[in-house]
């Protein structure tokens, strides 16, 4: 710790930020509008944030492994490849939504055309029916 | 007797559909047809609804591959032996089915896709779509070890056994030679017919100029991944 790696004012602020990200998640879920399953992701990266603003000789051991002389460097690349992850996330949960958007709208379809056959097949009863009803009180008058 | 349905996908035809579904009737009035309206926004819902055949609409555009699925998911409700793909713009010739249907009877084949290639017709095809063609066949003999000589062909019957399969697993994206090559991954047997075609008719091809390039590489890589997909877990019935 002898050697900050960052100014005291910017780590704070770095901490301040993630906190921030931190509770803004908490609030969009306490609203609904951010789904439990979705926000573990954005639950580890606003931590992820935070652990590197609050333990800044993670970033110097981690460009130290990977060879890197400037540091901030190393911290574009974690959340560039944080972003990547997150995009490619974000692609399986749409394909998964145009697969269900596609049998929705095909079966919309189908039923649409069931409907309107049962709703012609019932007309067409009906109509048979009431003539039926017809005769019948017909021939009750002449019986009487 | 085997029941036969005719599948009709029709986006904003209303110039052929008419003629189209005429043909059909006339040439085959024991097949059951069915026009899926994948979200047409011109007349031809109400051409269909005038012609008396049944109609199933989309509520928005699916694309060729979702309508023609549709229809093989309707033929696999009502139990269907057959069902064939004709385009409503008029580039399948109604007169041409029984050549598809006879090889599905034979019992030889599981889907059958008609052919403007595999002999010499007098079908013009322009210099990109024939590339593209020779590059589809290239890859999809890669990886079946079959070759075809009209992957792109839409003109296409199947029995009941792709039908079950189709119905569940259709892909949307590339229809045409992505289904070849699925299907022949699961087993299925596919035969190739020679049929002739009109140029078309009324519309435009899916596929302009400028498009072209960039829809040969995602096919090839659409084939590809296909292949390197994992199979799904066949269901009994389609043993």
């Amino acid at each position: 710790m002898s050697d900050p790696l960052i100014p005291l004012r910017l780590q704070l602020f770095a901490i301040l930020i993630s906190l921030i990200l931190l509770m803004g998640i908490i609030v969009l879920i306490r609203k609904g509008k951010l789904k439990e399953g979705y926000s573990i992701l954005w639950f580890a990266i606003g931590i992820g944030f935070l652990i590197i603003s609050i333990w800044s000789n993670l970033l110097r051991f981690i460009s130290r492994l990977v060879d890197v002389e400037y540091e901030p460097a190393t911290l574009f690349a974690v959340l560039l490849i944080g972003m990547i992850l997150v995009m490619i996330h974000f692609t399986v949960i749409v394909s998964g939504f145009d697969q269900k958007n596609k049998t929705l709208a095909q079966f919309i379809g189908l039923l649409m055309w069931e409907i309107k056959r049962l709703k012609e097949e019932n007309e067409g009863i009906k109509k048979q029916f009431s003539q039926l009803e017809k005769k019948t009180s017909f021939s009750q008058k002449q019986t009487k | 007797m085997d029941r036969v349905l005719i599948i009709i996908p029709a986006y904003n035809e209303e110039k052929s559909i008419r003629n189209v579904i005429q043909t059909v009737k006339s040439e085959y009035p024991d097949y059951d047809i069915v026009v899926v309206n994948d979200g047409s926004r011109d007349s031809t819902a109400a051409i269909v609804e005038k012609c008396g055949v049944k109609m199933i609409s989309l509520p928005f555009n699916l694309g060729i591959g979702g309508a023609v699925q549709t229809g093989l998911i309707y033929a696999k409700e009502y139990n269907y032996d057959i069902a064939i793909q004709v385009d409503a713009d008029g580039q399948h010739k109604p007169e041409e089915v029984h050549k598809l249907v006879d090889i599905l009877r034979r019992g030889d084949a599981d889907m059958v896709v008609g052919s403007r290639f595999l002999e010499k017709t007098d079908y013009h095809s322009s210099f990109m779509r024939k590339l593209g063609n020779l590059i589809f066949s290239g890859l999809i003999a890669l990886v079946t070890k079959q070759k075809f000589s009209d992957s792109t062909s839409g003109f296409r019957a199947f029995n009941k056994r792709a039908i079950a399969f189709l119905a569940n697993y259709y892909p949307t994206e590339f229809p045409e030679p992505e289904s070849l090559v699925i299907l022949k991954k699961h087993g299925f047997n596919i035969k190739e017919v020679s049929v002739y075609m009109n140029e078309r008719q009324g519309g435009q091809s899916s596929v302009t100029k400028f498009k072209a390039v960039y829809f040969m590489i995602s096919i090839s890589i659409a084939i590809l991944i296909d292949w390197i997909k994992k199979p799904v877990i066949m269901e009994s019935n389609y043993e």
